[in-house]
């Protein structure tokens, strides 16, 4: 017996299959990509961001060690701008290696600024005194304006303004010493510097 | 006749009050509406939280939309226009912080992939029906049509 007329076929043709898992491929791959700087366990540092080489935002105000503090007294210095606050975890995580790269980098040109963010000023003290941390300077920013200014999506988040007081990376969660040591030390010795 | 005048003193008197009360009404809104609380409003209403799936910064409270809403009435509360303060957030965030983003070169492809996308989808889609629908299929091996009855 013959059987002729229309016979069923599979929904896609095997081309069309192929090209449907070549863009789904294609399409998971560039979503990875894009991603990558913004999901981790630790921190990473953002492939890309809005200020990167643009000149520093204003920051300036009163300090928790009592005075005042403006970025742009520092130009001439590499800066790390680390907004971070005494209620935020990973930010007490990284606060020792902070100050360890003042102490062993700052000779060399770096300064570490703090961006104290919603936060109040004695349990900040008290926590940079905890840690033995009093030397890096926060300037406070109760509603967390200036911390908006710098394009903030979470905390902590420390960015790296060269001696020019341009911005030029921006490391998302808590640092580590890689990233010092691979990207901001080659910097304190870049042409230019003292 | 006494009463009657009395009575339309009243309705005129009462005419007059709601009247009164009708205009400075509409003044106090026109007052008030492109007010620094109204420019904070609109801006946040535009904005996406940067934090958040699918809210405006003036939906959600994440600290870091609330730190954006008090970014945008500082900046409403210096006089400065909507526009003024959209465009010093994408500086900062970049376009995709807006809710609507401009429709520029640079942001084309957020209008175009997708509209690409389900044009091709569609195509295939309707290709493959097609190809389905009018393909003959002979089962059963080589055997030839059989001839039509005389």
């Amino acid at each position: 017996m013959t059987a002729v007329g229309l016979g069923r076929q599979p929904l896609l043709s095997r081309r069309a299959l192929s090209v449907t898992l070549a863009v789904s491929v294609l399409a998971v791959g560039t979503m990875a990509w894009a991603g990558r700087g913004l999901t981790s366990g630790g921190g990473v540092q953002a492939p890309a961001f809005a200020l990167a080489g643009q000149p520093a935002p204003p920051l300036a105000g009163p300090t928790v060690q009592g005075g005042r503090a403006d970025l742009a007294d520092f130009r001439g210095s590499v800066v790390l701008v680390n907004v971070w606050a005494s209620w935020c975890g990973p930010c007490r995580q990284e606060l020792p290696l902070l100050t360890e790269a003042q102490r062993r980098l700052g000779p060399r040109g770096l300064r570490v600024v703090g961006l104290l963010m919603k936060d109040g000023e004695v349990p900040a003290r008290n926590l940079l005194r905890e840690l033995g941390a009093m030397e890096i300077t926060s300037i406070e920013d109760p509603e967390g304006v200036q911390a908006i200014g710098w394009g903030i999506r979470g905390i902590p988040e420390t960015f790296l303004v060269d001696r020019d007081g341009r911005v030029r990376q921006l490391w998302i969660g808590p640092l580590n010493a890689d990233w010092l040591d691979h990207t901001v030390e080659p910097m304190l010795t870049a042409p230019g510097s003292p | 006749m006494t009463s009657c005048r009395a009575q339309n003193l009243r309705r005129r008197i009462a005419g007059v009050v709601l009247l009164v009360a009708c205009v400075t009404g509409l003044w106090l809104a026109a007052s008030r509406a492109g007010g620094p609380r109204d420019v904070t409003d609109a801006v946040t209403q535009r904005l996406a939280c940067p934090v958040c799936a699918g809210q405006t910064v003036a939906e959600s409270r994440t600290p870091v939309a609330l730190a954006m809403r008090a970014a945008a009435r500082q900046q409403a509360a210096a006089g400065r226009s909507q526009d003024e303060i959209l465009a010093w957030f994408v500086t900062r965030y970049g376009p995709a912080v807006l809710l609507d983003p401009p429709k520029s070169g640079r942001t084309a492809p957020l209008w175009v992939v997708p509209l690409l996308v389900i044009a091709g989808g569609g195509a295939l889609v309707v290709s493959t029906a097609r190809g389905r629908k009018s393909t003959p299929v002979h089962r059963g091996g080589d055997v030839p049509l059989p001839s039509p009855p005389r």
